[in-house]
């Protein structure tokens, strides 16, 4: 194979051989690969498994924009059903190690499908106390300062 | 920071279940720009979650980043109705309302940059109505709870919204909204109008001085003047506030008053984004119909829904009054046009209606003579009658087309022939009655009658066929069917005009028993 590639090193160790027009849709691989060509890059503060889904989805996105202008609106369509199950098979805290991934990496499609994942879970909840309850927050108001929130979103009378 | 907890993650790599970041751990620019994709109706719930979240949403910050993905010019439609207010945004089409508490009556309310002004008797409020949050301004110094007006105005430079109010004795207060605690008092004359940007005041000379309010429109100041006996919307724009110069636009809009009269009462303003007027109507509810932007359409359709409720309904349905004289009239009425005179005089006397019908008019008697002379054959005596009563209807199509039968019965063919080139044959041109002319003619032809295909022109129930287009012709020259067929007509129209646009109302479908059923809840 003639393409370039370059390798990525997960916290566990574990080397990751990808092409390099894959691992360019991050902005700081983008950049290290220019300041250090021929050099493991090592990403010691993400697991295998999350390195792993960051290259399932750069692969997927890479080859969608290699597919050239004429087909380019269906198989943007395409695209973006592919991202919805994405994001759809990944569990919660794993989904926040994706988020931050993308974010640490610069790749900002990721960082958006993540995001909107993330608001999307948070909307589907019925109140505070299940949104508290799915993301594990601890609730950190005073009873006083509850009912304070409350009377304020009533009409005064 | 962000940095440090992921590297502290990774070395407790051994217990897996503690490895993974937890929402807390997401810094906080990340927070924001995922809490601003939520729906606007839900940051209102997303700041009770924990005080870290309330922070973020209420961050200037995070609100221009939330005003920012709304890319699409947004409209905030609010309009009252007795005591309830309803805003509408568009084009997400989210709905809000509230209801005025009864003590405290609405005097005049406004909208400014997403933002409603309230007014009542004794506060100045404002609601937000995304975030279902009242704020109640304070109460100025020394105004002892009287105010005379107020207003509220969007300073786009600092992105602060400001609170004016005019007290009694020429003092005007202004406020700055989540900087001031408390109202500053200038007591410099009573303004028309303030430029809250520069936070000079003026005194601005106006153009007309009765029913008209302020606007903004293209970034300018401008006076609407409410026009009563006009249509469309007058505006008075300033062009220059030194030299006191407006100019007058006119914006002709159709009037469709009388199409919908449940929501008379009901006023519609629609104001963008940026606080600029878009329409202002006084509503007759046929307008929204021909409201010009489509944006909107979708929005008003829900708006109707939600503004016609059964209290409506039944509200309009007690104050139509039927009185007991007009039914009796109704039900008269329908018993002599279809010639009941006996069940006619039995009503008159049970119902003791005091009901003007004049039951020996000539106009039913005569009528009920020549229609039952038809049934009974005797063409003679109602072709007598009718020439003297109404000898318009001897022209009529089916009392000659019943002549003609009866010359062919009587075997009278080249009379019947004659006949039919003189009477029936202009009715040729006719094109609705071409084919029964055809049809008849045919009885010509045949040697034996009363074998043929069309013998059924022979027939009794010719004769009441035909009686019964001659009573309907002596009462359409009179001018009119029974009012309560005509009334269950337009009872049937009205309702399927409303099921096109379907809404819910209370229908009836049973007009014999004239029940409603009325639409679930």
């Amino acid at each position: 194979m003639s393409k370039k590639m370059i390798v990525l090193k997960s916290s566990e160790g574990v080397s990751f051989v990808v092409e390099e027009a894959v691992a360019r849709q991050s902005k700081i691989i983008s950049f290290l690969v220019e300041e250090f060509p021929d050099r493991e890059l090592p990403l010691t503060n993400m697991t295998s498994e999350i390195l792993r889904k960051t290259i399932e989805y750069c692969k997927k996105h890479v080859v969608e924009d290699d597919g050239g202008g004429d087909s380019s609106s269906s198989s943007s369509g395409d695209l973006k059903e592919w991202d919805v199950k994405f994001v759809a098979e990944i569990d919660q805290p794993r989904l926040m190690d994706l988020l931050m991934a993308a974010n640490y990496l610069d790749i900002p499609s990721l960082l958006d499908v993540t995001c909107q994942k993330v608001a999307d879970t948070i909307a589907a909840c019925n109140d505070e106390k299940e949104i508290r309850a799915t993301f594990n927050i601890e609730n950190d108001f005073t009873e006083e300062e509850v009912e304070a929130i409350r009377m304020e979103n009533q009409y005064p009378i | 920071m962000e940095q440090k907890k992921i590297h502290g993650s990774s070395s407790t790599h051994d217990d897996s279940n503690d490895r993974s970041l937890s929402i807390e751990d997401i810094p906080l620019d990340l927070m924001a720009e995922i809490l601003s994709r939520l729906p606007g109706k839900l940051i209102g719930r997303s700041r009770s979650v924990s005080k870290l979240w309330s922070s973020i949403t209420t961050t200037p910050c995070f609100i221009n980043l939330f005003a920012a993905r709304s890319s699409q010019p947004c409209a905030l439609l609010i309009f009252s109705k007795r005591d309830k207010l309803f805003v509408f945004s568009s084009p997400q089409a989210e709905s809000y309302q509230f209801t005025i508490p009864r003590d405290g009556f609405l005097q005049r309310y406004d909208s400014v940059h997403g933002l409603v002004y309230l007014e009542t008797s004794t506060q100045l409020m404002i609601w937000n109505p995304t975030m279902k949050h009242f704020f109640t301004l304070p109460e100025p110094e020394g105004s002892e709870g009287k105010y005379i007006t107020g207003s509220l105005g969007y300073d786009p430079i600092d992105c602060k919204y400001k609170a004016l109010c005019h007290l009694t004795g020429d003092k005007i207060g202004t406020l700055t909204l989540g900087s001031q605690e408390s109202w500053r008092i200038l007591s410099q004359g009573f303004p028309s109008h303030s430029r809250r940007m520069s936070e000079k005041f003026h005194l601005i000379n106006y153009p007309s001085r009765d029913g008209c309010f302020f606007v903004s429109y293209e970034g300018r100041l401008a006076l609407m003047v409410s026009s009563n006996g006009h249509s469309g919307i007058e505006l008075w724009i300033l062009v220059y506030a030194e030299n006191h110069e407006w100019v007058y636009k006119h914006f002709p809009t159709p009037y469709l008053r009388q199409t919908f009269w449940v929501l008379r009462d009901m006023k519609l303003k629609v104001v963008t984004d940026a606080g600029e007027l878009q329409q202002l109507e006084e509503l007759g509810p046929g307008e929204i119909y021909s409201y010009q932007n489509p944006m909107m359409e979708f929005t008003l359709e829900t708006m109707m829904k939600m503004a016609i409720d059964t209290e409506d309904w039944e509200e309009e349905m007690n104050t139509a009054q039927i009185v007991k004289p007009y039914m009796d009239r109704i039900v008269l009425d329908y018993l002599v046009t279809e010639g009941k005179l006996e069940a006619a005089h039995i009503f008159m006397e049970e119902s003791l209606t005091q009901a003007q019908i004049q039951l020996v008019d000539e106009r039913i008697t005569k009528r009920v003579a020549i229609v039952e002379a038809i049934k009974a054959g005797d063409l003679n005596f109602a072709k007598e009658e009718l020439s003297a009563f109404k000898p318009e209807i001897l022209r009529n199509f089916h009392l000659l087309k019943q002549q003609f039968i009866e010359l062919i019965r009587e075997e009278r063919h080249n009379d019947a022939f004659d006949f039919a080139q003189l009477h029936l044959k202009p009715f040729h041109e006719d094109m609705a009655f071409l084919k029964q002319v055809e049809e008849v003619m045919s009885l010509l032809v045949f040697e034996n009658i009363s074998t043929c295909p069309v013998k059924d022109f022979l027939g009794e129930s010719q004769w009441l066929k035909t009686a019964s287009e001659v009573n309907a012709a002596i009462l359409s020259s009179f001018g009119k069917g029974p009012k309560l067929q005509r009334l269950l007509k337009k009872l049937t129209l009205n309702q399927k005009q409303l099921d096109e646009r379907a809404y819910e109302y209370p229908r009836m479908s049973d007009m014999s028993t004239g029940e409603l059923i009325y639409p679930e809840e």
